[in-house]
């Protein structure tokens, strides 16, 4: 080796690691070593038995950091699995973050091909692959961002004033704001109706009292009543009333909400926001019921339960307006029994299903029936009409299939569905939604209360979770959260967000309508868009849709991507590094057979790849090209998947117009555990 | 059992390895604390582990690819011990400031898991193919040992895999150890067990081979992605889910393993796993036998929208199954519109299983003085969203404590990391 090789800051040192020696029979290592060696920028390549080992790591590490090596190829198993051996070596020998790059011989070369011929051939390609990408690489450096430590809470009911009152435990200044003027929420209205909270969690109507239901609701209130007054007295919570959300700007660490109260309009910071502001609405009566006396909702019996005159005989009715969930359930369930059991009413329930699906609520629907409430499921909705005190009700009896009819004296509509806080619609408020207007998108990755934009949170109602007790525990998840992201007051993270080249940028604002996550917003005073770098989840979304080729990851730059694809492509997998990456590792643990032409390209997400990707490999002479990423719907950042597909099925046609065949290009999807799918997309 | 110390909590307990343990073990190790995290088996991964994946076009939100990613993330967390084959034996108020000391026993693991590579050898060369590999998803190719098949274990001498071994993982003189540890905080996440439809034969069980329980079916879709029956490997074209089976049990007619409660998991899983049969294999009929089908996820109104147009809904409970030719199933139930019994007949009959308390929870409720409720859950639920315990900084989330789906269990164990965490 000549000295001025040993001297260069840019060389590439190579580490293959034989896995103590176990991989030796199918992949020849003396070969790899000698090759790699031979390769224009490589100034050394070191083969170790144990880079999962602490001391032989940093061996290996050390022998190339002393030929001058900046850069790293680190050919062995998975990242994670040697990585807690890596991370100190790297630092004693003071390579930073971002120089390294990895590549698996393992789980993809030598437990999946039999052939050593192939198998070293396979991962030789690989490696000259990472050689090319090692020579691109860029230091990474880590930035320390200040953190506000304030937390803003929209919604003013006890699941905002629970969370609310955990985070001031936890030390956090917290604003409670209300479009209500007062604390308490629409739940408080109905209150009476939570007596399925059981405090034995089951038991038999046998052994309560009359008035359990009672008591239970007494309980409720109870806990209502203290959280109002802890919140009232403590010194950091700040509650608003009336206030109405205007905008919401910034991002994680740095919200600006922008509120007007009454006439007067104000701006309160927070480095996370909480969206505890859902509400269960009633549905608008049929029109020929609407203003009838004798027809009324849930809360309206609220109102009237405790008036000395009462109906004799009452019809509640479930499921008419849409499927109802199980909150509704219980509160029409306990309003049921306590009419029969209290009030000696007559009481009919119609529902289509009775939803009992959480802890006590099968215990109260048997004891609304031992109570005498009649509970009719239907198949086809009741009719019902109503006239001065009267409500007549034409139904089909399931059983017998008979047309019977009732009457009654009262009928409780108690329909209701989510009612989402207002002001969260504002455009630049960036909140995806779900379902029913929920403020969390329907995405499992989501779960508990994540949203789409890192630093925003949703609770309850808010985010569809009705049950009055997953509710609470929503409150203190939430709480939990923001403590983790908050406590320190900072964050230091890497500089490795998506970054905007403000000469490229013509600021058509698609990255920011893109961008699942709302990153990105426009640098009015440079005329760019700008990324955040606390609130960029590194997708890479936005680098491909960006028809200015403006934006680029620091880890996957476009030069990056095209040293990835390698020049003998021959099968190329572009493998979304949360699905299709760990399921092939997981056909590599299992010793599954494929063919070593198959080449896999780690991905962030499937979003990440776009046409210049799929035809630079089908330049180089791809036979075929495959994305292989999450299902859609289960892209961890919402929407990569679906962006993944759209793209596949455009560029298809584009590719079948030019000639080429389209059926070269394929997409698939599967869970990082469905290795079977894999080998099926990667077999066929 | 309380102590009058406010000592801040440094270091939990968290006894089960499932979903709601490895969340709090994660979410309170990178908050700095101490976890001494306990499973009883060699590894972890609880009862999500083995379930597989429903999506069908698109993801229909089971959340079992969220469960192995936080059992994942617990693996890799820091400040997280963990401590497989092991039990709490003991627990006494604690010295110093601690709320308790605890007792743990760990039974010796053999394959030493912080030393293995996961190369197989010992895998390839055991005569009693009693090292297996499990949940590799997780755990990559690191086994486990199954202690009793062992040739050691009948005084014979074996030393094939640790010969076999290049990186000496193996131990075999690693002891049964009793360990004592001062501990400010625990947390219950034992877990449930699955219904066992069981050797009495429910709906023809363990008889019938094409009756097969959700969890089968769950366990057929992890290891083949798809279902097939049992009987001849084939694919099923006429599929029956029969809902309830050991739950909502009326008084009349329960027998003493039937449970009169709401599991709140099973329409969910059954009609997921319904829609993803009829979405590999399109003209497969599905029939559910029902009482109520219980909503769940975001989305309900139109997911069970979609499985009423290729699905037939019938609200009966069986009354009887039997064989019939060529592996197929007869179910007669009775038909509530008719009037009449009818006879239907099917090549798949999935029995949609519930949530049962885990039996060991009752010993552990008596070790940890914890209250039991009639069904045998763990703690008190009230008002409160957590179920109480009565005793200071214990803490029960997940099944153990109510039948909840994983996305609860999820919101249960980070609400005990606030609790936790409000007094860190």
């Amino acid at each position: 080796m000549s000295p001025s090789v040993k001297k260069d800051k840019n060389g590439v040192g190579v580490i293959l690691c034989d896995c103590a020696g176990t991989l030796a029979k199918r992949l020849d290592f003396q070969a790899l070593a000698k090759a790699a060696a031979a390769r224009e920028g490589v100034a050394a390549v070191q083969v170790t038995s144990r880079l999962c080992n602490a001391k032989g790591c940093l061996q290996a590490v050390k022998a190339v950091a002393a030929k001058g090596c900046r850069r790293l190829v680190l050919a062995a198993c998975e990242r994670e699995i040697f990585d807690p051996a890596l991370n100190p070596a790297l630092k004693r020998v003071r390579i930073g973050d971002g120089l390294a790059t990895f590549l698996n011989i393992r789980e993809q070369c030598a437990w999946v091909h039999a052939d050593p011929a192939a198998a070293t051939r396979k991962a030789n390609a690989l490696i000259n692959a990472a050689v090319e990408r090692a020579v691109l690489l860029e230091p990474i450096a880590s930035k320390r961002e200040p953190m506000n430590r304030d937390v803003l809470i929209l919604g003013g009911d006890l699941v905002a004033m629970q969370t609310a009152l955990c985070l001031a435990r936890m030390g956090h200044k917290v604003t409670l704001a209300s479009r209500r003027p007062d604390l308490g929420g629409s739940a408080a209205r109905m209150i009476d109706f939570f007596g399925y909270l059981d405090d034995t969690g089951l038991s038999d109507s046998s052994d309560k009292s009359e008035n359990r239901d009672a008591e239970t609701a007494q309980a409720v209130r109870q806990v209502m009543a203290a959280t109002m007054e802890a919140v009232r007295h403590d010194p950091a919570i700040t509650f608003i009333g009336n206030a109405a959300l205007r905008s919401l700007s910034g991002d994680v660490g740095r919200f600006v909400a922008a509120f007007t109260t009454g006439e007067q309009a104000r701006n309160i910071t927070a480095g996370a926001v909480a969206l505890a502001c859902g509400e269960l609405e009633s549905f608008p009566f049929p029109e020929h019921l609407t203003g009838k006396s004798a027809v009324m909702n849930l809360a309206g019996l609220a109102e009237r339960l405790h008036a000395q005159s009462f109906p004799k005989s009452v019809a509640i009715f479930l499921d008419l307006a849409a499927e109802q969930g199980r909150i509704i359930n219980a509160l029409a369930l306990t309003a049921a029994e306590r009419l029969a059991r209290s009030r000696r009413c007559r009481v009919l329930l119609f529902a289509r299903h009775i939803r009992v699906a959480a802890w006590g609520l099968e215990a109260l629907y048997r004891r609304a029936r031992e109570a005498g409430v009649l509970i009719m499921r239907y198949k086809t909705k009741p009719k019902i009409n109503a006239a001065g005190n009267q409500v007549d009700i034409e139904y089909q009896d399931i059983q017998s299939g008979a047309v019977v009819t009732e009457s009654v004296e009262c009928a409780i509509m108690a329909d209701a569905r989510l009612c989402p806080g207002d002001g969260l619609s504002a455009p630049g408020n960036l909140i995806r939604r779900g379902p029913g207007g929920a403020a969390q998108a329907d995405n499992v990755w989501l779960t508990p209360v994540l949203a789409n934009r890192p630093g925003l949170f949703v609770v309850g109602l808010a985010r569809g979770n009705s049950e009055f007790r997953e509710a609470l525990n929503d409150a203190a998840a939430t709480a939990a959260a923001i403590q983790a992201l908050l406590a320190s007051g900072r964050v230091t993270m890497p500089q490795d967000a998506a970054t905007v080249d403000p000469d490229r940028c013509v600021l058509c604002l698609t990255c920011l309508r893109t961008c699942p996550h709302g990153a990105i917003r426009v640098d009015a005073a440079n005329k760019t868009a700008a990324v955040s770098a606390p609130a960029c989840r590194r997708c890479g979304l936005c680098t491909t849709m960006c028809p200015a080729v403006a934006i680029q990851m620091p880890r996957f730059t476009d030069e990056q991507m095209r040293a990835d694809i390698g020049v003998e492509p021959d099968m190329t997998v572009f493998a979304c590094e949360h699905s299709a990456w760990p399921a092939a590792t997981l056909a590599g643990v299992n010793r599954a057979e494929y063919s070593s032409a198959v080449r896999l390209i780690r991905v962030p997400c499937l979003g990440k790849v776009d046409a210049r990707q799929v035809l630079q490999a089908l330049e180089r002479g791809a036979k075929n090209v495959t994305l292989l990423g999450c299902h859609r719907e289960n892209c961890r950042y919402l929407v990569g998947a679906d962006h993944g597909a759209k793209r596949v099925a455009r560029l298809r046609a584009m590719l079948t117009k030019a000639g080429i065949d389209g059926a070269r290009l394929r997409i698939g999807h599967l869970t990082e555990f469905e290795s079977g799918r894999f080998l099926q997309f990667v077999k066929e | 059992m309380t102590t009058k110390s406010n000592k801040p909590i440094r270091c939990v307990l968290v006894l089960g390895g499932g979903i709601a343990g490895a969340t709090v073990a994660e979410r309170l190790g990178r908050a700095g604390l101490d976890v001494q995290w306990v499973e009883k088996e060699p590894v972890i991964g609880g009862q999500a582990a083995a379930m597989g994946c429903k999506a069908a076009d698109v993801c229909l939100r089971c959340h079992v690819c969220v469960a192995t990613d936080r059992l994942k993330a617990a693996l890799h967390a820091p400040r997280v011990r963990l401590n497989t084959r092991s039990k709490l034996v003991a627990l006494v108020p604690g010295n110093n400031g601690a709320a308790y000391r605890v007792t743990l026993r760990t039974e010796p693991n053999i394959i030493r898991r912080e030393r293995c590579i996961g190369c197989g050898l010992c895998v390839a060369v055991c005569p009693e193919h009693c090292i297996s590999v499990k949940y590799p998803a997780l755990h990559g190719g690191v086994p486990v040992l199954d202690l009793p098949l062992c040739r050691r274990t009948r005084d014979k001498a074996c030393d094939r895999c640790a010969k076999a071994c290049p990186v000496q993982a193996i131990d075999w003189k690693e002891p049964t150890q009793n360990r004592e540890l001062d501990v400010d905080a625990v947390v219950v996440a034992t877990g449930h067990e699955p219904f066992h439809p069981g050797p009495m034969g429910t709906f023809g069980y363990g008889v019938i081979p094409n009756v097969i329980s959700g969890l089968d079916a769950e366990h057929q879709l992890a290891g083949q992605h798809r279902i097939t029956r049992l009987s001849d490997g084939s694919a099923p074209r006429r599929v029956a889910f029969i809902q309830c089976v050991g739950s909502r049990s009326e008084h009349a007619h329960r027998r003493p393993e039937d449970t009169n409660y709401c599991s709140t998991v099973c329409c969910a899983y059954a009609l997921r796993m319904a829609r993803r049969i009829q979405h590999d294999a399109p003209d497969t009929s599905v029939t559910v036998f029902y009482m109520d089908i219980q909503n769940f996820g975001k989305d309900f109104e139109s997911f069970f929208a979609a499985c009423q147009k290729t699905m037939t809904f019938v609200r009966a409970r069986p009354v009887e199954i039997v064989a019939g030719s060529e592996g197929a199933v007869v179910i007669a139930y009775e038909d509530q519109e008719k009037g009449a019994v009818n006879k239907a007949e099917f090549d798949l009959v999935i029995l949609s299983i519930g949530i049962r308390p885990a039996p060991a929870a009752r010993a552990l409720a008596d070790c940890l003085r914890l209250a039991v409720d009639q069904e045998g859950f763990l703690g008190i639920k009230g008002t409160a969203g957590l179920p109480q315990t009565h005793c200071r900084n214990i803490f029960v989330a997940g099944t153990c404590g109510n039948p909840q789906d994983i996305a609860a269990t999820i919101g249960q164990a980070e609400a005990v990391c606030a609790e936790i965490l409000k007094q860190a």
